[in-house]
């Protein structure tokens, strides 16, 4: 039973949005509520929405009830910024038209494109979008642009704040803002002169404040996602320019997202990379000092432990299993478009950072298999850590970043912190060039002392991270619930006041995904935790990541392979605990169509997933569980009269076509008999494109 | 071209190509697949080997996409019996004409036995008997699920230029046919092929795949005629 005001708000959008994407039934808001992160909020509504004006609808009416709205597109984000409680809008289907502009030197997207759709769109012209997150293959436009998302590559010159154009923007009270249309930003500044002049004296006290405007031009210098983009309040002069570029890592706690320009980047012909072995991290880390000024595309560290994951591969050198415990490696990409200088990169690079030696000899290579073997060493971390972990723990990717002196330094000072909370199986790695490093440990959030040590884990790294070396703690992951409690702690209070009034400015009644980015609870990133309890052995290894969806067939009709895992954990925990029957029962009543007979079983999703889950093998088991006895008989003897149903399959076949030339198209019962072999027994449904019955193969040559 | 000694292969027609005949657009004097298999596979100099009991055999995907674990198991066992047997103990390549049996035969023989699939056997094993005589002008193909699986896409795009000058690769998820699932639950397969219709070229009328069941949808989906790649290697070499 909904409350009523949102009984109220869901009758008023049923007038002009489809019911049927108006979900309000256990199994689907749980499916749509869960994102990549270990935090769970079971949304009350879920509205499928399809275009603008069904979110300005949207937007109007939750604002007339008082009713908090998160938008999400692909549900890759890693630090809870969302899910909520309230009413979840997805904006994927429907959102997927692009534009080429101005010669290919910009793309308009919008937010429901995949962000490798995005680069297929630009490939045939050389080009690609700036942002290139490690999850481009599933995370979509709107959630890059609204977390800053970076990558490998890009690094602070090439994020979604830099390489913004445009954007089109829909606000608390529906007010559309589109950067690019003259017209709307006309209207906007006069429509809107208390929200401009707002944004005005932020900025001009910043400028006034000479202390605050250097830090924030200082912190910037490196990634940084925790808080709202302030920068844009220094490095912009006009209030329209400062509004896109704070939009970028809102986390859509601002406004809805419409869409977006980018301005497109070259994507080099000509690719090489080469995996160089250190004696310590501070030699890797002073060699990416060196690098930071010499032609490379991008510096990855990888530590002792990360190059453990993958020593065992067919591919893997011997010596990866005999390299010291203090060994270092650096992944050292280098591209261009013209293959001379490509070689000429290779050598500048080397002589850059002969001063430093290195374990073994090291040559850059563009062979597909060396280059794919190396690469896959990095891209095998999260993998490696998630698929070891134990059952009902969860995998935590941290993301921070530190000033590039500082980084080997805050290496050694992070491995200390693994080591003082025993988290014996972190992995270090990162984008080394932006000081970035991320570390992957497995985490248990199903008792108390576990929370405890997480917790203490936290405070110690925001000490670590801010006091000790003025890094950033989120680096391009977003803030979510995750870092809220601890913004104030990285920005003091003087920036964290303007985060408050830039909130307040575009959302007075705090109902734009409320708790995210600004969260008074000191203990935010403690709560909501996302319960991964045993379910199947198939998928207990599953992270909640999200990368199979786009290889889905089923994913938007009813259930993507997450979801589908997500739904299964759910009723096993409904089943242990029995602590709410009527809501098991719930689920119970609708997983049949949606989690086993709209799967098609086709393993794709075991592809792209991180850690090869097959859900379709298992709703195979699924499916097994819920045969009895007599369906298996039934199989048995199909199975041992093969000859028998084949042949009843190829005269049923017949007959269904002799009858269709008679009768036309339409239903013909007969159909079931020919297919009773193939369907058990289930009446099939008939259409004008059955073949006709085969004739008995003729064996002599 | 005749049968010579050394050109033999084992050809296990599927449960599926046995029991669907031709096409309802197809005219009457095509063949249906099995028989215009055993026409190429002779036409390109092979001798050919049906497995005994060959009536009785399926490779068990029907079964096991069921949840029937068990029969799938037996089914895959005397399958597996019959074509070592067939093969002479793996001496010659056994051809599978859906890419999905052949799939599930890897994942489920415990022996090495050399079974390829539609799109290798036909590439690697018959193309370099067989003279390109009139190619086409512009087809659409299909990968199913099965070919991306095993890695065989560029294998398949290179097959289909060999026949055709201008070849559309569809892009898309499993077609949603999913075997009998396509009758069972068709908004699976309207679904999942909801953007089919728009890759397709204008002038483009026939579109070829791997796998017998996913082509009923395909062809239910985008209005015009799907069937097996083997037709289309068969008329261009003719």
């Amino acid at each position: 039973m909904l409350a009523p005001s949102y009984q109220k708000f869901k009758d008023i959008v049923s007038a002009s949005i489809d019911p049927k994407r108006i979900l309000t039934n256990p199994l689907q808001t749980l499916a749509y509520g869960t994102d990549a992160s270990f935090y769970r909020l079971i949304p009350k509504i879920v509205i499928l929405a399809h275009n603008e004006s069904e979110v300005i609808e949207i937007i109007k009416q939750a604002k007339a009830f008082d009713i908090a709205l998160t938008f999400r597109a692909a549900g890759t984000s890693l630090s809870g910024q969302a899910i909520t409680d309230s009413v979840l809008v997805v904006a994927t289907h429907g959102w997927k038209s692009f534009e080429l502009l101005d010669n290919n030197q910009k793309i308009k997207l919008e937010p429901g494109i995949i962000g490798a759709k995005a680069n297929n769109y630009l490939a045939p012209h050389g080009l690609k979008i700036g942002p290139d997150p490690a999850s481009i293959g599933a995370c979509m436009i709107g959630g890059i642009v609204a977390n800053n998302a970076s990558g490998m590559c890009c690094g602070t010159a090439q994020n979604s704040y830099q390489t913004i154009a445009d954007i089109r923007i829909v606000l608390n009270d529906g007010t559309i803002l589109d950067t690019a249309n003259f017209d709307s930003v006309a209207a906007f500044k006069n429509n809107k002169k208390g929200l401009i002049q707002e944004i005005e004296s932020l900025r001009d006290e910043i400028k006034s404040n000479d202390a605050l405007y250097k830090r924030i031009l200082n912190k910037f210098k490196i990634k940084n996602t925790t808080g709202y983009s302030i920068n844009a309040l220094v490095d912009y002069e006009d209030p329209i320019d400062i509004i896109k570029h704070l939009m970028v890592g809102s986390e859509g706690t601002l406004a809805f997202i419409s869409n977006v320009t980018f301005k497109t980047v070259i994507d080099e012909k000509y690719k090489s990379c080469s995996l160089l072995f250190f004696h310590t991290i501070q030699d890797a880390c002073n060699a990416t000092i060196l690098l930071k000024s010499s032609p490379v595309a991008a510096v990855e560290l990888l530590d002792r432990e990360s190059i453990r994951s993958v020593e065992k591969d067919d591919d893997a050198p011997d010596y990866f299993k005999t390299l010291p415990e203090s060994a270092c490696a650096l992944l050292v990409e280098c591209r261009d478009n013209d293959l001379a200088v490509l070689n000429q990169k290779q050598e500048t690079i080397r002589l850059q950072i002969q001063s430093i030696p290195t374990y073994t000899d090291y040559e850059f290579t563009s062979d597909p298999k060396q280059y794919y073997f190396n690469w896959k060493a990095r891209k095998g971390l999260l993998p490696t850590v998630g698929g070891l972990r134990k059952n009902g723990t969860t995998v935590i990717i941290e993301d921070v970043a530190f000033p590039l002196p500082q980084l080997a330094d805050a290496c050694l000072a992070l491995k200390d912190l693994f080591k003082k909370y025993e988290y014996h199986d972190a992995v270090l790695f990162g984008h080394a060039l932006e000081g970035n490093l991320h570390f992957v440990f497995s985490q248990d959030f199903s008792n108390q002392a576990e929370v405890d040590r997480y917790e203490k884990l936290m405070s110690e790294l925001a000490i670590l991270v801010v006091d000790r070396f003025g890094g950033s703690l989120k680096a391009e992951h977003g803030t979510g619930r995750n870092m809220a409690p601890f913004v104030e702690k990285e920005w003091g209070i003087a920036a964290y006041e303007i985060m408050k009034r830039i909130k307040n400015i575009f959302d007075p009644n705090n109902k734009i995904n409320p708790d995210v980015i600004i969260n008074p609870d000191p203990k935010a990133h403690l709560k909501n935790l996302k319960p991964l309890p045993e379910s199947n052995a198939i998928i207990d290894k599953c992270i909640e990541c999200g990368f199979c969806e786009p290889y889905c067939v089923s994913e938007g009709l009813t259930l993507s392979p997450r979801q589908r895992i997500v739904i299964a954990r759910e009723i096993s925990r409904l089943e242990s605990t029995n602590d709410d029957p009527p809501r098991l029962a719930d689920i119970r009543k609708d997983v049949t169509y949606q989690l086993d007979e709209t799967c098609a079983t086709d393993g794709l999703c075991a592809l792209a997933c991180p850690v090869h889950i097959d859900t379709g093998k298992f709703v195979k088991e699924w499916r097994a569980s819920k045969l009895d006895s007599g369906d298996k008989k039934v199989a048995a003897y199909i199975g041992s009269h093969m000859a028998g149903t084949t042949a009843i399959l190829r005269v049923g076949l017949k007959m269904v076509s002799f009858f269709h030339s008679i009768l036309g198209t339409t239903i013909m019962t007969t159909l079931s008999n020919g297919f009773h072999f193939i369907s058990f027994g289930k009446v099939s449904k008939w259409i004008p494109e059955m073949p006709k019955g085969a004739n008995k193969i003729n064996t002599k040559n | 071209m005749s049968a010579t000694p050394d050109l033999k292969v084992v050809y296990f027609p599927s449960c599926i190509n046995r029991s669907m005949g031709k096409n309802s657009f197809q005219n009457s004097d095509d063949l249906q697949l099995t028989a215009l298999t055993h026409q190429l596979l002779v036409r390109a100099g092979f001798t050919i080997i049906y497995p005994e009991n060959m009536y009785t055999h399926c490779c068990g995907m029907p079964f096991s996409s069921k949840g029937f674990a068990e029969a799938n198991h037996a089914q895959s066992e005397a399958l597996e019996k019959d074509l070592l047997k067939a093969s002479e103990n793996g001496k010659y390549p056994i051809l599978y004409d859906m890419s999905p049996c052949f799939y599930h035969s890897k994942e489920e023989f415990s022996k090495t036995l050399k079974i390829v699939d539609p799109i290798e056997f036909m590439l690697d094993y018959v193309m370099p008997q067989l003279t390109i005589k009139n190619k086409k002008d512009t087809v659409a193909v299909f990968p199913v699920c099965s070919v991306k699986k095993i890695g065989k896409m560029d294998q398949l795009l290179a097959l289909s230029n060999l026949c055709a000058d201008k070849v559309t690769l569809i892009d898309s998820n499993c077609c949603g046919f999913a075997g009998d699932r396509g009758f069972l639950v068709p908004e699976l397969n309207e679904y999942g092929l909801r953007e089919l219709k728009q890759q397709i070229p204008a002038n483009c009328k026939e579109g070829f795949s791997t796998s017998r069941t996913c082509e009923i949808g395909l062809e239910k989906m985008s209005g015009i005629d799907f069937k097996s790649i083997f037709y289309l290697i068969e008329e261009v070499t003719r």
